[in-house]
């Protein structure tokens, strides 16, 4: 299914891209350059065979690993990527450590909490940060932290520290949406017959919270993490132009821009294969901590 | 898997969308830190932030793009046989001097005493190979005539023109004019050369984090004084409101060509400050006249010219940070004439109305072609609220840098509006845009007027002979309304207020040498 998902994305963004590129030699070489110049370009580009033929012989060389080198820098799409995905990684997994220490324990505490101050503000706050944009909660961040009391710089200099900034703007929404979705599990379980019994039998509140609810409300939250993570990912395509993050998110925006097919095609397959495996991780983690699963595959 | 579907959907989606995205406009940074000027008299080593990253290190192979705001790092490592001041004047640099032939077809020049950042000397042969691969890609236009480059010794080379060429000169202070170490290209290849280039400047290459920075570091071997800053980060900042916050937090100490949204917002006491000239590039509105468009038609054409207010496009679209321009030639360029007296269209509706009651418009959508997220589209959307004062229904076609070239040869529009840069600050740079090409056909009336005349000031070397030319060239375009000069860009660089010696240039052509702190 995942093979069929990524040839799906994959020429769907290659036929955008291609549709919307009528001429890269001229495109590349600029009004400068002959006619033959641009025409034989052209051809070397493959752009004299059709949209279909140029696809499968991208795809042909892909699955060999050889995902080709940019039209306007000339590096091999590959190794560039590889090199930019340390950076994006630890953006990203620092990003899902913020919004998962933060964003869990804040959904408990509304859910516990409900219909009390602490659960509406939780909830509006968490409301706020998911409706803000992400380039704009960026400068602020800069502005307040960086220019206003200076204890981060406004651009990544490749230091753990100089990511912190990043990775608190590019959580935001992630963490709202995990506060809900903590929130929403917890008052799910706290409804069940279960708790009550637990209750009944005179546990305190703190051990039906800790070892009833939580661990069986978290359960879906699992798949939120999983899915954050690969969002985040996605998300820091903005976040890394806006703090100047050399990652893999800024590379694919330059691509798109500068209509860099091979760099586009190749950051396209690399992260949507990322998103794949990520997700099928996040389905057999979940099947490895809740038995239920386990025993109903069984069946 | 339907997540991992809706995700990969999502992203399909954004990349889409990305395709369209343009620059985002700058926000006022505030905040203030003058007080870290005293610290950075102490410094000897500086970050320049520009706006993209410098694509190819190796000059001479059209495999890699090269950017006006590249010569930031390839200027300091490279160096040319003469140079162009920020006022136009050439000046000498690898050459220390150099002799004409009276035919201007052979140019002899004299080579100094310098070295590569390997050690290599520097010798004729180098200076001949460095010619000959310029003339192989796609830099033969800035050194048109060039035939061949031959050793008289080691230290004098002459170069030898098929054709005659005013600004041969001009050529050679381009990139075109980059002398590279013919030893090491035939050691390491045209890759290996851009992975670790040399030049005989007076910075020489470190390292390089792609999509990142690029580090440079001040050469001993180095032929002119000593420099003052020893150590160059050159930063990619895309984002422009984080350029200015960077700048103001010394994060950056220079950033190259800053939007004039970050120059309008600088604020006092902040610690920066920026410097300005005209730079290399004027924009104008340039229509097809193709037959059957509403461009075809003359009086159209001036009733647009006339309907326009450049001042108001001035304020309304760069925030007054440019010059108005009645003819298509800068004045900084070779070929502009302070004597010869321009024809001229200045802004009149009433005579706007006139031409356009004779040209029998009649409500049809006058469309214009565009780079979208630039100044032009801004400049077109206060145009489009002047046309309308006339009547004229007036469509912007925005279309990404990509395929602006595409578009604008389809014909699928009656005008476009781009800004023109000239790496040889001359005049030829306005006369081919209205010339005959061999990409498009041109259907002005007088065409054949304006192809002799481009023809004949090409390799016209009696330069008061050249300006007539170029005048005349430039009368016919305003007279028939081919074109509407509109403004001559601004080149800008913001700074540390500590940073001496930094003055803005019109082609970005910075020697970081000439700065201190």
């Amino acid at each position: 299914m995942l093979i069929f998902v990524v040839v799906g994305v994959t020429f769907l963004i290659f036929t955008i891209l291609c549709a919307s590129t009528s001429n890269p030699g001229l495109m590349i070489l600029g009004m400068d350059a002959s006619k033959e110049e641009v025409d034989a370009k052209n051809v070397e580009l493959g752009w004299d065979k059709p949209i279909i033929v140029r696809y499968v012989n991208y795809m042909t060389d892909a699955v060999q690993g050889d995902f080709g080198t940019s039209w306007r820098q000339g590096y091999e799409v590959k190794g560039e990527f590889l090199s930019r995905l340390p950076t994006t990684l630890q953006l990203g997994i620092l990003s899902l450590f913020l919004s998962t220490i933060i964003g869990v324990p804040l959904g408990v505490i509304a859910a516990v909490r409900q219909y009390h101050i602490v659960d509406y503000i939780t909830l509006a706050g968490a409301m706020i940060l998911s409706s803000v944009p992400a380039f704009w909660l960026g400068l602020i961040l800069q502005m307040c932290f960086c220019l206003n009391i200076s204890i981060f710089p406004a651009i990544s200099d490749g230091s753990f520290y100089s990511l912190i900034l990043p990775a608190i703007c590019l959580c935001a929404a992630t963490m709202a949406a995990q506060v809900r979705m903590t929130r929403s599990s917890m008052l799910d379980v706290i409804k069940q017959e279960y708790i009550r019994t637990a209750r009944a039998k005179g546990a305190t509140e703190k051990r039906v919270v800790i070892r009833h609810v939580v661990r069986n409300g978290l359960l879906p939250v699992i798949t939120g993490i999983g899915m954050g993570f690969a969002t985040l990912i996605g998300g820091s395509v903005v976040i890394e132009t806006v703090f100047s993050v050399p990652g893999t998110g800024m590379l694919l925006i330059n691509a798109v821009k500068t209509r860099d097919i091979p760099v586009v095609m190749g950051s396209i397959i690399f992260i949507s294969l990322f998103v794949g495996v990520v997700n099928l991780l996040v389905d057999i983690i979940y099947a490895f901590v809740d038995p239920r699963v386990k025993f109903g595959t069984k069946k | 898997m339907k997540k991992t579907f809706i995700a990969l959907i999502s992203m399909v989606i954004s990349v889409s969308m990305l395709a369209g995205c343009g620059e985002s406009p700058a926000k006022n940074t505030g905040g203030a830190n003058a007080e870290q000027i005293s610290e950075e008299n102490k410094k000897d080593s500086i970050t320049i932030a520009t706006a993209t990253e410098t694509a190819g290190l190796y000059v001479h192979d059209d495999a890699y793009t090269i950017t006006s705001t590249d010569y930031i790092v390839l200027g300091n490592i490279y160096d040319t046989l003469v140079y162009m001041d920020k006022e136009g004047n050439i000046q000498p640099q690898l050459a220390t001097n150099w002799e004409i032939s009276e035919d201007n077809l052979t140019y002899t020049f004299e080579l100094r005493q310098a070295t590569f950042h390997n050690g290599d000397a520097l010798s004729a042969e180098d200076v001949v190979f460095s010619l000959d691969q310029a003339a192989a890609c796609g830099q033969k236009e800035m050194i048109e005539g060039y035939e061949s480059a031959e050793v008289v010794d080691d230290t004098t080379v002459a170069i030898h023109l098929s054709q005659t060429n005013p600004v041969f000169l001009n050529g050679l202070s381009s990139r075109a004019g980059y002398i590279v170490d013919k030893s090491y290209y035939e050691e390491v290849g045209a890759e290996g050369y851009n992975d670790a280039p040399i030049g005989t400047g007076a910075y020489k290459f470190i390292s390089r984090t792609s999509g990142d920075l690029i580090k440079l570091e001040a050469y001993d071997g180095y032929w002119g004084d000593a420099v003052a800053i020893k150590d160059v980060t050159v930063k990619v900042i895309s984002d422009v409101n984080t350029q200015s916050i960077a700048l103001e937090s010394g994060e950056a100490d220079v950033v190259i060509n800053p939007s004039t949204s970050t120059i309008g917002m600088m604020q006092e006491g902040a610690g920066t400050t920026y410097d300005s000239c005209e730079s290399a590039s004027r924009s104008s509105i340039i229509f097809n006249a193709a037959p059957g468009s509403l461009s075809e038609n003359k009086d159209f054409r001036l009733a647009i010219a006339y309907a326009i207010d450049r001042e108001a496009v001035i304020i309304g679209a760069l925030e007054g940070y440019a010059a108005p321009a009645q003819i298509d030639i800068a004045p900084s360029y070779t070929g502009y004439s302070d004597s010869y007296e321009y024809i001229n269209i200045n802004t009149d509706l009433e005579k706007a109305k006139e031409h356009l009651d004779k040209s029998g418009y009649n409500g049809e959508e006058f469309t214009v072609l565009c780079i979208s997220g630039t100044t032009a589209e801004r400049a077109l959307a206060v145009i489009q609220n002047q046309l309308q004062q006339i009547g004229v229904k007036m469509t912007i076609t925005a279309v990404d840098t990509a395929n602006f070239f595409s578009v604008m040869l389809s014909d699928g529009t009656d005008a476009y509006l781009r800004a023109n840069s000239s790496s040889a600050c001359d005049a030829s740079s306005f006369a081919n845009n209205y010339a005959s090409t061999e990409y498009k056909p041109i259907w002005y009336d007088r065409l054949s007027e304006i192809d002799e005349l481009t023809a004949q000031a090409a390799v016209e070397m009696d330069s008061t002979v050249r300006e007539k030319m170029y005048g005349q060239i430039s009368d016919i375009i305003v007279e028939e309304g081919y074109g509407i000069p509109l403004y001559y860009d601004m080149s800008f660089i913001a700074y540390r207020e500590g940073l001496q010696g930094v003055k803005a240039h019109p082609q970005y052509s910075y020697k970081i040498s000439e700065w201190a702190w």
